[in-house]
C-alpha cells in the first residue's frame, strides 16, 4: 500500500514527531507508515483522514488501484 | 484544530515503561529476599518463608499488571513488534526446553536449577533479539 503521508505533513511543515503527537503513536510508526514499511490499521487510517480532512482513498491508495490506474 | 489530542504518547509510554522497571526492580528483590529466606530459615521459622512467598507473588502482580498496561499503551505497530517476538521467545523456550528434558533422558545432561535459570536467560535474550529484528524491519 502507498501512501501520501509524507506530503501532506510536509504541506503543513510537520515533523513527523509532531503527526506521531496528532494521531497518538510513535515517530518510529510515522516512519514506517511513510516508508511503506507498515501498513496502518483501519482506525489509524480514519484518524489520518480526520486529521487532514480527507477521504482515506486519497491519503492512502492499495497497489492494484495504482496498477490500475 | 480540534482534532488534536493533547495527551502525549512519548510521556505515556515513558511512564509506563518507569511503572515496569521500578514493579520489577521489586519483584527481583522480593525474589532474593524469598531465596535467601529459604536459605536461611526454612524449615526452622516458616513464618518468614510464607510472608517472604506473599511478598514475592504481590509483586508478580504488580509487575505482570505494569508489563499489560505498558503492552496496552504501545502503538499498534509496536505492539506488533512485541507480540512477534513473543512469538519468537515461546518458540525457542519450547525447543530449548524439550531439547533439555530429551538430553535430560537420555542421561546426556541432568537438569538441574542452573539449566532452568539458563532457560530464563535465554528468553531474555532472544526477546531482545526479536525486538531488535522488528524495530529494524520496521525502520
Amino acid at each position: 500500500m502507498k501512501n501520501r503521508l509524507k506530503i501532506l505533513r510536509a504541506e503543513r511543515d510537520w515533523t513527523q514527531a509532531d503527526l506521531a503527537m496528532y494521531l497518538d503513536v510513535s515517530r518510529q510508526t510515522i516512519n514506517a507508515i511513510e516508508k511503506n514499511k507498515y501498513d496502518p490499521s483501519l482506525p489509524l487510517a480514519f484518524k489520518a483522514a480526520r486529521l487532514f480532512a480527507l477521504n482515506i482513498e486519497d491519503i492512502f491508495q492499495d497497489d492494484e488501484t495504482i496498477n490500475k490506474n | 484544530m480540534d482534532t488534536i489530542k493533547i495527551e502525549n504518547y512519548t510521556q505515556r509510554n515513558t511512564s509506563n515503561s518507569k511503572s515496569v522497571l521500578i514493579w520489577s526492580f521489586l519483584w527481583g528483590l522480593s525474589l532474593i529476599i524469598a531465596g535467601l529466606a529459604v536459605a536461611l530459615w526454612w524449615p526452622n521459622n516458616t513464618t518468614v518463608l510464607v510472608i517472604s512467598i506473599i511478598l514475592h507473588l504481590s509483586f508478580a502482580v504488580g509487575a505482570l499488571k505494569a508489563h499489560l498496561l505498558w503492552l496496552k499503551g504501545l502503538d499498534e505497530l509496536q505492539q506488533k513488534i512485541q507480540f512477534q517476538s513473543m512469538a519468537f521467545t515461546l518458540g525457542l523456550t519450547w525447543i530449548a526446553l524439550l531439547l533439555m528434558l530429551l538430553l535430560n533422558m537420555a542421561n546426556v545432561i541432568e537438569v538441574s536449577m542452573f539449566h532452568i535459570s539458563l532457560l530464563t536467560v535465554g528468553m531474555a535474550v532472544s526477546s531482545a533479539v526479536g525486538n531488535f529484528i522488528g524495530m529494524r524491519k520496521a525502520s
